[in-house]
């Protein structure tokens, strides 16, 4: 299913304005780790270019069932709280999406069932994979702040 | 004066506005990067030039900042006196937020281009549906001008950092 050269540039706007506040929004939000409440910690970098390059090589439902599997089909240490709990609010962020695409225009209504149903998928991989960009490339700051301070406070220990 | 040749009269405009700023980040990048990584600059330029979303550019610098040890080249803290109350930040934290905080350049290009941006309160409902739609529909010229800034920052910018390594820093 062709994206439109229309589609594409709404698609942009949306992406710099709506997508990369929501994807601000993500990251500041404070979330609950083993019963404590604290802002969201970023994910491990492997876990971000994973991430990323599913969003990128995939469809939405492929997508989809990566970040359920992250968060339900795997068991993660208590240290590790925070990526599952990063995964299951991803994917109630990402379901979000086609709902928005279509509230914004993005999906033309009026081919057959099918065809709409290829259009939704195919629109909502692309702002999935918009979202997930921005989110990276701050987790990737986030990241390295913490690593870097985690390095600091080793130092100052031994 | 047609649309397009007004925009491009208000965004040369809004670059004199901003020329001592991009200044001093010419001068911040040279101390970030002194002469031996120009290829940095050249990276971002690039990004800059064949980008068409403002957040392309700003998830690079991040990119970048990301990769930097603590103190050094995206991450190297300005040297100059800072103007009472400015927090001290590293060179691609002062970059991007000086290019998000390009939105009022944004805003003043978009009025003196019959750009609307926002819906005005108290007018006749069917005018305000029409300002409302106008506004949806004009979402990606306002980016576009947004990007078309930033590029315009980020030129000035390099100009200057090449000044200070052809002068050899002085």
């Amino acid at each position: 299913m062709p994206i439109n050269e229309e589609q594409m540039r709404l698609l942009r706007a949306l992406s710099d304005v709506e997508l990369y506040q929501q994807a601000m929004g993500f990251l500041n939000a404070e979330v609950e780790i083993n019963r404590q409440l604290e802002r969201r910690p970023p994910l491990p970098n492997t876990q971000i270019h994973g991430l990323l390059n599913v969003a990128q090589a995939n469809t939405y439902s492929d997508l989809q069932d990566f970040i359920k599997h992250q968060h339900s089909g795997r068991t993660w240490q208590d240290k590790n709280e925070h990526i599952k709990v990063f995964y299951k609010d991803l994917e109630r962020a990402i379901s979000k999406l086609p709902d928005f695409a279509k509230s914004e225009g993005l999906i033309a209504e009026g081919s057959s069932v099918e065809a709409n149903k290829k259009e939704r998928e195919k629109i909502s991989q692309l702002l999935a994979c918009e979202f997930i960009q921005h989110l990276a490339a701050e987790n990737l700051v986030r990241e390295r702040v913490r690593m870097d301070e985690e390095k600091m406070k080793k130092e100052g220990k031994s | 004066m047609n649309q397009d040749m007004k925009i491009i009269r208000e965004i040369n405009l809004e670059a004199e506005g901003f020329y001592d700023e991009a200044q001093a980040l010419g001068n911040h990048a040279y101390q970030a990067f002194k002469d031996g990584h120009r290829a940095q600059l050249t990276g971002l330029e690039n990004v800059a030039e064949s980008s068409l979303k403002t957040s392309d550019i700003l998830d690079y610098i991040k990119k970048q900042i990301s990769r930097s040890d603590p103190g050094k080249y995206w991450r190297t803290e300005s040297e100059d006196d800072l103007p009472e109350g400015k927090v001290r930040q590293g060179f691609g934290e002062r970059l991007k937020k000086n290019l998000e905080g390009l939105s009022m350049q944004v805003e003043r290009v978009c009025r003196n281009a019959d750009i609307v941006t926002k819906v005005e309160r108290g007018r006749p409902r069917q005018d305000e549906e029409l300002q409302r739609a106008k506004l949806k529909a004009d979402r990606w010229k306002r980016q576009d001008i947004h990007v078309r800034l930033m590029r315009e920052f980020i030129r000035q910018m390099v100009v200057q950092y090449e000044y200070r390594t052809g002068e050899g820093g002085e």
